[in-house]
């Protein structure tokens, strides 16, 4: 993806956005409501012309081969279960899509009860999407945009309206079908959490344009210059442990929560094993040195906050 | 596609509806009409066959146009209303054949109606003639007539789905692209009523045909330029 740039009337909606996705990866694409998510898929689905830069998919050109695009990727847009043919039923809107896709007829049989076994509609297959839940709906969104094997997949909110456990359930399902590099998944999601179990790498995007990218480990360690740490202690006096760190005059800050004490500072790669001894040769017994690693969640607000 | 959306049409109850009322009203219509010509008559087999030809054609012609007109906006503006148009626009079909497939959709159940119709009516027609006034032998349809009822459904059809993919681009409800569909094909139709009840030979009907097709083609050609993946999406959100 070079420059690419979509405009709404005089709304910058995805503003000169380059990246890079490997093959076989799941990369999440973050950021808030109206950020340019949604649009920057419906531009590689060739759904949507852009007003400048380019998307080239597995070869093709998504402005010079929509066709070829559209025949190897799968989508699951943003509003997914709501988008079912409720005059025919969940194998038949399957059906009706794998044919439009060119699956062999010989395979799509097998390969709508496959998606249907995993995704726990076979017994709901005759039914139409109408009388679904919408999480029901949206498992078969999921089905529909596999349905033809994809080699690269943009899921819009895959999990939002499912259960915990069928959640759970797709999120292994994704992670099955990229190993070893079989699809590429491009990934839109709000649940941060489901970006720290899936992806590879994440992006974030505010008012249409890429703020950050990277793994999400490299990306806390670059907004968390300063490190927390905590240690526990056994049979020690946590205030006065508390009281030998402080004078280190290593850390940033010192305090005591339960039985361990817990430390804020720059530099800790240099700095811990300086404290470290500073406590054992006071006699303290030491169990156990963790960083305490913040959550995307908080990667996410430092990085969208600041835009 | 178009298989499976006509098969999808077909289960709204106000697609299926019409072809029921169209086939009611024209072979009710054409042997009430025979009826009472022959009952209340008194005319030779020529006028007999010109009045009847220009009302029946009328009917065969023009209530089968319906059918185009409701099922182009339920196949097309009902997608937007609907949701499923963003999976469907995402399949490798271009946008070609996605306007085709649901050109199709809409116009051979409209023909296969019209044409059923037709040779319905036309049984009817005769049927009560041969029971009524054998010696007629054959009153309707005449050669311009039978014309009439093949050439002209074919060119309205496009005209009513070619304005349908137009309107879909304003319309957000089916009901309001049938509506607005209805009112601006109603000229079209009163103006080929017009030339059957005046029974305007062979040259009007060749004029008037050819300036059919010409409003078709040109809607055609803006329907394929309005018809494009951008601006459908665009315009839906």
């Amino acid at each position: 993806m070079v420059d690419l740039t979509k405009e709404f009337a005089k709304i910058r909606a995805v503003d000169n956005v380059s990246l890079d996705v490997r093959r076989g990866e799941v990369f999440g694409f973050l950021g808030p409501n109206a950020a340019g998510k949604s649009t920057t898929v419906k531009v590689a689905a060739t759904l949507l012309m852009p007003n400048k830069g380019s998307i080239v998919i597995e070869g093709y050109d998504v402005l010079e081969q929509p066709v070829e695009v559209r025949s190897i990727i799968g989508l699951l847009p943003e509003d997914g279960a709501s988008t079912h043919y409720d005059r025919l039923s969940a194998y038949k809107n399957l059906e009706y899509i794998g044919r439009l896709y060119d699956v062999p007829e010989e395979t799509l049989e097998n390969r709508i009860d496959e998606l249907l076994e995993f995704l726990e509609l076979s017994d709901r297959k005759d039914d139409s999407p109408a009388t679904y839940s919408t999480g029901l709906k949206q498992k078969l969104s999921i089905a529909r945009s596999m349905i033809h094997n994809p080699q690269v997949v943009f899921l819009d909110e895959p999990t939002s309206s499912l259960d915990p456990i069928m959640s759970k359930r797709v999120r292994e399902f994704i992670d099955t079908q990229a190993e070893g590099g079989k699809q590429t998944f491009f990934l839109c999601t709000h649940l941060l959490s489901e970006v720290e179990a899936l992806c590879d790498r994440v992006g974030f995007i505010s008012k249409g344009k890429l703020v950050e990218v990277g793994r999400p480990k490299e990306l806390r360690r670059k907004f968390w210059t300063v490190r927390t740490y905590e240690i526990q202690l056994i049979d020690s006096n946590l205030q006065k442990s508390g009281e030998i760190i402080t004078s280190t005059g290593l850390v940033k800050s010192v305090k005591i929560e339960g039985n361990r004490i817990v430390f804020e500072l720059e530099n800790a790669e240099t700095k811990n094993p300086q404290i470290v001894r500073a406590l054992i040769e006071s006699g303290m017994n030491i169990i156990e040195l963790r960083e305490r690693v913040p959550d995307l969640d908080a990667v996410y607000q430092k990085v969208i906050g600041g835009n | 596609m178009a298989q499976t959306e006509m098969r999808m049409v077909f289960k709204s109850r106000q697609v299926r509806m019409i072809p029921i009322i169209v086939v009611i009203m024209s072979v009710a219509f054409g042997g009430i009409m025979t009826w009472l010509m022959l009952s209340f008559g008194g005319i030779d087999a020529a006028l007999f066959s010109v009045t009847l030809g220009s009302i029946m054609g009328a009917v065969v012609i023009m209530l089968p146009l319906m059918l185009p007109i409701l099922i182009a906006a339920d196949s097309i503006v009902g997608e937007k209303e609907r949701h499923t148009l963003v999976p469907l626009l995402a399949t490798p079909l271009t946008d070609g054949e996605l306007l085709l497939g649901k050109f199709l959709t809409a116009m051979i159940p409209g023909l296969l109606v019209a044409y059923g119709n037709l040779v319905l009516a036309v049984l009817v027609v005769n049927g009560v003639v041969f029971f009524m006034a054998p010696q007629f032998l054959w009153v309707w349809p005449d050669l311009l007539s039978l014309v009439q009822a093949i050439i002209l459904p074919i060119l309205f059809a496009i005209l009513a789905v070619g304005l349908m993919v137009i309107i879909s681009g304003r319309a957000n409800t089916v009901y309001e692209a049938y509506q607005t569909g209805g009112i601006l094909i109603l000229p079209a139709m009163v103006f080929a009523y017009s030339g059957f009840l005046l029974g305007l030979g062979w040259l009007i009907f060749a004029i008037g045909s050819i300036i059919i097709l010409f409003v078709d083609i040109i809607l055609f050609r803006i329907a394929v330029r309005l018809f494009n993946r951008d601006a459908l999406i665009s315009r839906t959100g």
